[in-house]
């Protein structure tokens, strides 16, 4: 399941620069089919060793992927909630499809845009992805 | 229409000069965070600056990419282009009041928060960032968003 802090973000426990808790703190990743898979939806790279990807520009260090792969990555290896303000709709779309088989918190307080009609809990209430992007768009416009 | 462009044998940039503030969003992995360390090779490295042609002076190239340039960024320069990455986590509300009051002109990497940024947008502002590449040439561009 999908957990989005959305206007009850605790900024105490949220990791909100993910480039630089994720630069510090993996130098490496678990070679799993999920993390290849989010490095590819989501940067069209390849994970090809446990510290090296090979991007559309070059072989190079995970400390060049995208803010927003680093923010699914922090998301789906760590238990703790994770910014998604930085993450672009593709980086929300690949997270959905990781949390069809485990538990994934993040927190955003964007106008998102995903069409999927999945379950998600937003501020502790179910309702479907849907739903939270008309809500998130509806905040933005008002 | 008045563009930026900087090329050389290797990297090819387009970007539209029709308004101040430039916001680039969209998804993630499209090279905002690449072209800016690009950008800000040309900027601090005169060896690779030499590299490349370009429609402007160079020098009027600056980069921010983190809390701590920014807090020494100096708003008041004028005739410069500014590209601050990552907006989202590094720019309060106070910034972009002060960044409206800049002569300069500013492409920023954010997406759109719950608030409007508290500076003039246009239409033209809203931008998504694209690359290609094609015979070893990474190219760059942008489309309007809305």
């Amino acid at each position: 399941m999908l957990y989005i802090a959305y206007n009850k973000i605790d900024k105490a426990s949220t990791i909100f620069d993910v480039d630089g808790w994720f630069d510090v703190n993996f130098h490496s990743l678990p070679e799993t089919k999920e993390n290849k898979r989010l490095i590819k939806e989501i940067d069209h790279a390849e994970l090809i060793s446990a510290d090296t990807v090979r991007t559309p520009f070059g072989v190079t260090s995970l400390s060049n992927l995208s803010s927003g792969c680093k923010a699914a990555l922090l998301a789906a290896n760590t238990n703790y909630i994770v910014s998604f303000d930085e993450a672009g709709d593709n980086a929300f779309e690949a997270i959905l499809k990781t949390a069809k088989a485990q538990d994934i918190k993040i927190a955003t307080s964007l106008c998102v845009s995903v069409n999927s009609k999945d379950t998600v809990v937003v501020d502790g209430v179910k309702m479907s992805m849907m739903r939270f992007c008309l809500r998130s768009a509806s905040n933005n416009l008002l | 229409m008045a563009k930026l462009m900087i090329k050389s044998s290797k990297f090819d940039i387009e970007l539209p000069l029709k308004v101040k503030y430039n916001l680039i969003g969209g998804d993630s992995g499209t090279g905002k965070t690449y072209l800016i360390n690009i950008l800000r090779l040309i900027s601090d490295e005169e060896s690779f600056r030499m590299q490349f042609n370009a429609n402007i002076d160079l020098d009027r190239v600056e980069t921010i990419k983190t809390k701590r340039e920014l807090k020494a960024f100096d708003f008041n320069r004028t005739d410069k282009i500014v590209f601050i990455d990552r907006g989202d986590y590094i720019l309060t509300r106070e910034d972009y009041i002060k960044i409206g009051k800049s002569p300069s002109i500013y492409f920023i990497c954010s997406r759109i928060g719950r608030e409007a940024p508290p500076i003039d947008l246009k239409l033209e502002s809203f931008l998504t960032l694209g690359y290609s590449i094609k015979d070893g040439v990474v190219s760059f561009r942008t489309k309007e968003f809305i």
